[in-house]
């Protein structure tokens, strides 16, 4: 028998975007820039509601062509969304995709390493990944230690001055984790 | 800029020629080899239309050069910089030598340099990225020679003949560019 609740976690739970509903709410977390560098790698902004429901469109014809799976992100107690979680670049015959997550609401930025370890099982056990990988600005710490204290990341490698924020350019670093390194430091996630 | 600044001494980037160049991709689109090098997707087999399609569509977007021998005018092969971040200055460059007599030569290596060369000189890019399979070294002393250094490595990212191989991600800034010209001149 398998029983794993694959979407629920003790705080979380995982569902698909409600368009009408989360564009107003993420459209006001992209004032924080560190959060908008998540809807346009190449362009952090502020967004409007209109862009992030064309944003959402995006995301579904992504979907529809398996090149990408996406979260939101909801606490269970009364549905609220609280942030996302995805995989782009998936390149199936490879095993391999890129993670981006992120908690938009600040208040409950405390469930990140259980978010986290949802993504890390839904990837490994349900879409039969080998390889994730995860880009972060050096400014990030938080990210950097999220990955690397929770989920065993290791730093692959460092992308000089890459990124810029706060006035000043930075650099990306770059970390991945293979599944055997997940399976023998995995973390159950009980609903 | 003029045609010049993109000309070296075995080759010039030249504008993609839908009529003259399209076949000759085809031609290397037959090769395994070349597709496994250039690309971490299955190597596929593609309809002229669709190659022409994929070209015009993203044509305005990226930078796209053949490169030309200079000695014969002959197309060997093209290169391209995408994926442009104009806020921190950043493309990913991409380049492969399709003909495989003008392969371990020097030419791939020449038509780097003058795409770097471009990036920065007309683009005013502050660095250039780039990837490239553990199974291609050839490729990698190249990428060393225009002066990239390697950055990063995604271990065993690929899954090729039954085994796993790792993506090194590469890159140049403009100062390592400008460091390489000083030594050069």
């Amino acid at each position: 028998m398998i029983e794993t609740s694959l979407f629920e976690s003790e705080h979380l739970r995982l569902s698909s975007v409600d368009v009408d509903k989360d564009a107003p709410i993420e459209s006001l977390w992209t004032y924080d820039l560190n959060y908008a560098r998540h809807i346009d790698r190449s362009l952090a902004r502020p967004r409007t509601m209109f862009e992030m429901k064309r944003y959402y469109q995006t995301l579904q014809k992504g979907q529809e062509k398996n090149e990408l799976v996406h979260f939101a992100v909801r606490r269970r107690a009364d549905d609220r969304l609280v942030g996302f979680w995805r995989l782009d670049g998936i390149e199936w015959a490879n095993g391999v995709a890129h993670l981006q997550m992120a908690i938009g609401d600040a208040q409950q930025r405390c469930y990140e390493a259980e978010l986290l370890m949802l993504a890390l099982r839904y990837a490994f056990d349900e879409l039969n990944l080998y390889r994730l990988q995860a880009w972060v600005p050096e400014h990030d710490r938080t990210a950097q230690t999220l990955y690397v204290e929770q989920g065993g990341f290791t730093l692959e490698g460092r992308r000089r001055l890459a990124d810029f924020y706060a006035g000043r350019l930075w650099d990306v670093l770059m970390y991945g984790l293979l599944r055997p390194e997940w399976q023998a430091s995995r973390v159950e996630v009980t609903a | 800029m003029n045609a010049e600044r993109l000309q070296g001494a075995l080759v010039r980037l030249a504008l993609f020629d839908f009529e003259k160049d399209l076949p000759e991709w085809a031609r290397w689109g037959r090769d395994s080899e070349y597709l496994r090098l250039s690309d971490s997707g299955p190597a596929r087999q593609w309809p002229l239309e669709d190659m022409k399609k994929y070209i015009e569509e993203n044509l305005e977007t990226m930078h796209l050069f053949s490169i030309r021998t200079l000695a014969e005018d002959r197309l060997i092969g093209s290169v391209d910089l995408s994926g442009f971040n104009w806020v921190t200055g950043n493309a990913w460059v991409g380049i492969g030598i399709g003909d495989r007599d003008f392969w371990g030569r020097g030419y791939g290596g020449e038509a780097m340099r003058l795409m770097v060369r471009y990036g920065f000189e007309a683009l005013n890019l502050r660095r250039i990225s780039l990837s490239v399979f553990e199974y291609n070294p050839r490729a990698i002393r190249s990428y060393e020679k225009a002066g990239f250094v390697i950055e990063g490595r995604a271990r065993q990212y690929l899954q090729r003949e039954g085994r796993r191989w790792d993506v090194i991600y590469m890159g140049i800034l403009r100062e390592d560019w400008q460091d390489l010209e000083k030594e050069g001149s």
